[in-house]
């Protein structure tokens, strides 16, 4: 019988890949996983390019009363917290400045909503008369105990979002970096962006069951917010996010596996140690992704020549 | 005022009938109930270099915006080339009054240039191996180069300096073979040598394209030499006039409520003096 | 493109994997029994004896239950084990999920809160009923017997053995405080007590929606605080029950109110404390000193 030591990395790197994959609860994880990470680098390219990280952590936080709620009106939880991370996305999408996405007026909508849904929470929690365990693992996800039904409602979940994205995307870049000139140009700036929302919304709230709200936040993040800083194209930046997003999953499930320490932990530490290396090899090397370049500090509002 | 052939004043040219650029008839918008202007009968012919000038709050930017269909008439009609205005029209080429782009916007200025192409369009640009992509990338690569644009092109846009972020939106109006630039304070921000080469730049392209141009301008020197006509906006009216009757020192007094003087410089050269007010600092509201 | 590549390896390599297999051992070798909690897999010890290898999920005193994060080795532990023992009732709901992401044909699960009857709501601390502990040894040694029916009549044995003598210290302590304390009024931090309470003729007076909220990790009601503080300032309780594994800051000073006042505290753990004891032995030295609280 195996025990507990058997599961520890070896040099060889098919056993150890074939002993991960070995329990149908890892092959899930992996699946999931790798939906998830492809979804949310998707959608975290543009809530990067756009500014709006608050907002993706105001939609990864805001379900959960709503699941509180459904709860304690015998609705499936589910529910609930869809509803609520819809409302949450259309609040902020109404109430944000018409055309500047992630913008200070947007930062006040989305600490107020967050705040406002943080509360009705409390309340929710005082009412309902059950344990605080299941909304608590909504918080952590369970990555390991994920079943086939999960799976295949991730890869509805990932196939409908996507579609909807690439329905939207150049429009959406457009709204995103320009949006006096896309509006000029008969882009519907306002509904984009909403729809934009509305999509994130629905990514966040089916997978902030599977993965937790850390981890869907941190995916939603930090692989846009590397990408970003390597390419400034579109298309380049885009690829890159998603690529990193399966590479800090991947690897995150993979040593998790092997350790005693938390999936969400080897994730989020990864993604951050590459965002810290990025910035540094930037700032060490000064190449011409860097700023140095001709002119710029003549042009001031004052018009000195240079 | 141009030194070549003085324009007859008159709505005929020698030769043939120019086409009608821009048309505006009894003419009003409002904003908040109030008319901003109204009964503007204007008319622009193709080829034109035109400076609209005004105090602030006159409905300068309104103008542009209502020829762009941004802003609907409250009275009257609007044509452009003989067609009603409608938005996102690919004819006119739109700069905004902007400020700066953030320094940490990660997008190439080529990747901006195209959107101007295709930006508006639904789904996601076909990669470029296929055919009609290419003509689209080549499209991008020659307005890119009529402007000067080609050392550039594919940094960041937020690392730009104003001259040069300039140059590629201006790239971005052209794309679409636009043949009206409807430019909003486009030399604001920028240093005099800046001012100098975008005014430049953009009379070469009327001149050279036969592109329309209109320019608000809060400093009309850097200009001056190149416009055929001048509109000015005060009082709620809108007119135009050859530049030789505005640009006075009675007219423009008038016409800015401040004592503006208009001077000639001893190489013969026209200058305005005075009709800079303090430095403002656009505050945009996107509503207006 | 390369990613349809990626996943497709992916796939191949877990139809590879999936050759090794994580079926249930052969019948003729011990029954592999997890328990999600070291209370349930100490009992299934002794009723399984030497046909059975049982290990415990939570065993450690330090961990919490109640906001328990399992790890890639217990999700491997329940997929390899034939009788899987959970408490339920909401109170391990991270256990019903490992279990759902790797089904096994063959295995079987006493879920106990299911088998007692308590759903998610309930107070779920059934391992402090005697009433409750008397049935769950029955089932646990059926479900043995029906899994290796060849070692029934061991199981029979075992169950008796563990009935009369492995935990009769246990019944005679809680008679004691039955015939000696009948009715006497006593408080308790949380709800874990309440079923031992009843069991043991205790009066347990502090409200039972305070009771519920600790054990939840929620916040108590400002007014059911006052009315415990009263009963504590009062003295109108005999003796204060403090569960040391689910503390607060703010528990904690209600306890110290209470020793303040000189009402004597008897001390309860949620797990087997320390975690190599047998729970006859936990439970009868916690019922001891509880005893000695009251007056002896």
């Amino acid at each position: 019988m195996t025990t507990t030591s058997d599961y520890s990395l070896t040099w060889d790197l098919l056993a150890d890949l074939q002993l991960l994959l070995r329990f149908h609860f890892m092959q899930n994880a992996f699946v999931v996983g790798t939906l998830v990470a492809i979804l949310a680098g998707a959608v975290g390219y543009f809530v990067v390019l756009r500014g709006q990280s608050f907002v993706a952590h105001m939609l990864s936080q805001v379900g959960f009363p709503g699941a509180a709620a459904a709860v304690l009106l015998h609705f499936p939880p589910v529910i609930g917290l869809a509803a609520f991370c819809t409302a949450g996305a259309l609040a902020v999408g109404v109430l944000g400045r018409r055309l500047d996405a992630g913008n200070r007026m947007e930062s006040a909508v989305v600490a107020s909503v967050l705040a406002f849904s943080l509360g009705l929470g409390l309340l929710f929690f005082r009412l309902y008369a059950g344990s605080a365990q299941a909304v608590y693992a909504f918080l952590f996800g369970t990555i390991l105990g994920i079943t086939d039904r999960d799976v295949a409602v991730t890869v509805v979940t990932t196939v409908v979002c996507l579609v909807a994205l690439a329905a939207i995307a150049r429009p959406l870049v457009f709204a995103s970096v320009d949006p006096d000139v896309a509006e000029a140009r008969g882009v519907p700036v306002r509904a984009i962006s909403i729809a934009f929302l509305l999509v994130a919304a629905l990514a966040v709230a089916v997978t902030v069951q599977i993965v937790g709200t850390l981890l869907i936040f941190a995916l939603l993040v930090a692989p846009g917010a590397c990408a970003l800083q390597l390419t400034a194209s579109p298309a380049r930046g885009l690829a890159l996010t998603v690529v990193l997003s399966l590479l800090f999953t991947w690897t995150g499930l993979a040593v998790a596996y092997f350790t005693i320490y938390p999936v969400g932990f080897f994730i989020t530490s990864l993604a951050f140690a590459t965002y810290v290396a990025i910035r540094g090899a930037k700032a060490i090397s000064r190449t011409p992704t860097g700023r140095a370049h001709t002119g710029r500090a003549s042009d001031s509002f004052g018009g000195e020549p240079a | 005022m141009r030194h070549s052939v003085a324009e007859p004043e008159s709505s005929e040219r020698a030769g043939p009938l120019a086409e009608e650029a821009v048309g505006l008839e009894r003419a009003g918008v409002t904003l908040g109930g109030r008319f901003v202007w109204r009964g503007v009968d204007l008319t622009v012919k193709t080829g034109e270099f035109v400076a609209i000038l005004g105090p602030n709050g006159a409905g300068k930017s309104t103008l542009l915006k209502a020829l762009l269909g941004v802003v609907p008439l409250a009275e009257g009609q609007a044509r452009i080339f003989g067609k009603p205005v409608r938005r996102g029209n690919d004819e006119v080429g739109y700069l905004p009054q902007r400020r700066r782009f953030d320094p940490d916007l990660r997008i190439r200025a080529v990747d901006l240039v195209r959107l101007g192409l295709d930006g508006a369009r639904w789904g996601v640009p076909l990669p470029s191996w296929l055919a009609g992509s290419r003509t689209k990338s080549q499209q991008v690569d020659s307005v890119i180069h009529m402007v000067g644009a080609d050392e550039y092109a594919h940094r960041p846009i937020g690392e730009l300096s104003g001259g040069e972020q300039q140059r590629v939106l201006i790239a971005q109006a052209l794309v679409t073979g636009a043949r009206m630039l409807a430019l909003d304070e486009p030399l604001d921000s920028l240093d005099l040598s800046n001012q100098q080469s975008i005014s430049a730049l953009v009379r070469d392209i009327c001149q050279q394209q036969g592109v329309t141009v209109l320019l608000v301008a809060h400093d009309v020197n850097p200009i001056l030499p190149f416009i055929d006509r001048v509109v000015y906006a005060a009082n709620g009216r809108v007119v135009s006039g050859r530049p030789e009757d505005v640009i006075q020192t009675e007219t423009l007094s008038r016409l800015y409520g401040a004592p503006v003087e208009v001077l000639r410089t001893s190489d013969g050269r026209v200058v305005v003096v005075g009709q800079h007010e303090p430095v403002t600092y656009h505050t945009h509201d996107h509503d207006v | 493109m390369w990613l349809v590549g990626v996943v497709g390896g992916l796939v191949g390599l877990t139809m590879s994997a999936c050759g090794l297999g994580t079926g249930p051992p052969a019948p003729g070798g011990k029954v592999e029994v997890v328990a999600a909690e070291n209370f349930w897999g100490s009992i299934a010890t002794q009723v399984g004896g030497e046909r059975a290898h049982v290990t415990s999920v939570i065993a450690n005193p330090d961990t919490d239950p109640h906001d328990y994060e399992p790890t890639p080795a217990d999700a491997r532990l329940i997929a390899g084990a034939r009788y899987v023992i959970v408490n339920g009732a909401g109170y391990d709901s991270w256990a019903p999920k490992l279990l759902g992401a790797n089904p096994v044909s063959g295995r079987v699960v006493l879920t106990i809160g299911e088998f007692i009857g308590k759903k998610e709501g309930d107070n779920p601390h059934m391992w402090y009923s005697p009433t409750y502990i008397e049935r769950v040894v029955d089932k646990i040694a059926s479900d043995l017997a029906a899994i290796d029916s060849g070692n029934a009549s061991y199981f029979e044995q075992q169950k008796t053995a563990y009935k009369t003598s492995g935990l009769k210290g246990y019944h005679d302590t809680i008679n004691a405080i039955k015939t000696k304390y009948k009715g006497a009024p006593v408080g308790a931090t949380e709800s874990i007590f309440s079923y031992m309470a009843a069991d043991t003729g205790l009066n347990l007076i502090t409200p039972n929606d305070y009771l519920k909220a600790i054990s939840e990790g929620t916040d108590p009601s400002p007014s059911d605080k006052a009315t415990v503080l009263q009963q504590i300032t009062g003295k109108k309780i005999k003796v204060f029950v403090f569960n040391t594994q689910n503390s607060t800051p703010d528990v904690k000073s209600v306890v110290d109110k209470a020793k303040a006042q000189g009402i004597p505290v008897a001390r309860v753990t949620e797990t087997l404390s320390p975690a190599n004891v047998t729970f006859q032995d936990w439970q009868t030295n916690q019922l001891k000193e509880l005893l000695a609280a009251l007056g002896g």
